[in-house]
């Protein structure tokens, strides 16, 4: 009798044992598999937003797809649990082309952004992921320029530089400013009474003097933001009295 | 003498029953379950701790920096005091990349918990990195 209901102690213990081992497991990758989740989605976004810092200065445009193909690859591998799938579609409508943007026109507006639509899933029996999302990398600039004519050709030249993330002003970390004359394209910054005002916004106003023979002034704002992404618009100063 | 055994049977019926319920109490008790949720909050904490170094990419651009006293700091300053930790920075091809270590004392403890973080860095190169990061509470 005794040694019979030992035994089954001993069976039901175990059984407790493995009971509450099995659940914090099930648990335990529950968790794991939402971080690791999260850090593929950041992880897709730095290489969509490196992509376009490449790109933007003049890389291949192929480089979105072969860093992301990269990507890829390197995640699947690395999950313990069970087999992720990391997909992903670079936007082909217009006016993205493999999944890039550049726009740097002449009516004081310039664009350079990234798109793509990722699916992730990850699926092994205990935990289902599914999580389509989108990135987009954008950085924009947008430019008014005006122009006083000082004596003779000498003019006073004041340029607004806004700068958005995605829609959202943001900081640059570089603003240069050039200005044509008779054809050639020189920078701001050496010529007579030269300022930069940084009003901490994304705002940025230059003003400078320059003798200008032509009546249409024609300056480029060329920025690179903190995430060093490339931007550049053009615009033909307004003449004001 | 079948009253005496009678007696004696409903006595070891008893003495069974306290001994099945103070094993199950006892099986409880010393169940791992309390570890388990030790690990839990320490993989959770670090991979968290390492996301939220991530989100701007500042991560994976002091990886591509090597600098990795930057990175032990911001690691001394994130993690609860009483953690420690041991960070091995691994490339694409699951080579180790820290030349140093970045660590906060010796491991000894045996509840070690490891977590795998997969880290892109923002730059033009898009390069790819695996991060192992040991915790443990320290003792």
């Amino acid at each position: 009798m005794i040694a019979v209901l030992v035994v089954s102690l001993v069976l039901l213990s175990t059984q407790l044992y493995i009971y509450e081992v099995g659940r914090s497991l099930e648990e335990t990758r529950s968790i794991r598999a939402n971080d690791f989740v999260f850090a593929v989605k950041l992880g897709s976004k730095h290489v969509v937003t490196g992509s376009l810092v490449n790109i933007s200065v003049g890389g291949d445009g192929s480089t979105l797809f072969a860093n992301l193909e990269r990507w890829v690859s390197f995640v699947e591998g690395l999950y313990q649990f069970g087999k992720p799938v990391l997909n992903f579609t670079l936007r082909n409508t217009s006016p993205y082309a493999n999944g890039i943007r550049l726009s740097w026109d002449t009516e004081g507006f310039g664009i350079s952004s990234a798109y793509a639509d990722f699916n992730f899933s990850l699926q092994d029996g205990q935990v289902s992921v599914q999580l389509p999302h989108t990135v987009n990398v954008t950085t924009s600039l947008v430019i008014e320029a005006v122009y006083r004519t000082l004596q003779g050709s000498v003019k006073q030249i004041n340029v607004t530089c806004n700068v958005l993330n995605e829609v959202n002003p943001a900081l640059a970390e570089n603003v240069t400013l050039l200005y044509e004359n008779s054809g050639a394209w020189l920078r701001a910054d050496e010529q007579t009474g030269y300022t930069f005002t940084d009003y901490g916004n994304g705002t940025y106003l230059i003003s400078f003097e320059a003798d200008v023979q032509e009546e249409n002034v024609n300056v480029s704002a060329q920025v690179y933001d903190l995430r060093g992404i490339y931007v550049q618009a053009n615009v033909t100063c307004t003449s004001i009295p | 003498m079948l009253n005496s055994r009678g007696q004696m049977r409903t006595i070891e019926a008893f003495l069974s029953i306290l001994l099945l319920f103070s094993t199950f109490a006892l099986a409880t008790l010393v169940s791992p379950a309390s570890n388990i949720d030790n690990d839990n909050t320490l993989a959770t904490m670090g991979m968290q701790t390492l996301a939220s170094m991530d989100s701007d990419g500042w991560l994976g651009r002091i990886i591509d920096e090597g600098n990795w006293t930057t990175l032990a700091d911001a690691l001394d300053i994130l993690l609860s005091v009483g953690i420690s930790y041991n960070l091995t920075v691994y490339d694409e091809n699951l080579q180790p990349v820290n030349n140093v270590s970045i660590s906060n004392g010796i491991i000894s403890n045996r509840n070690v918990v490891s977590v795998q973080y997969p880290c892109a860095s923002p730059s033009p190169q898009g390069k790819c990195y695996l991060l192992r990061l040991q915790l443990a509470t320290a003792r």
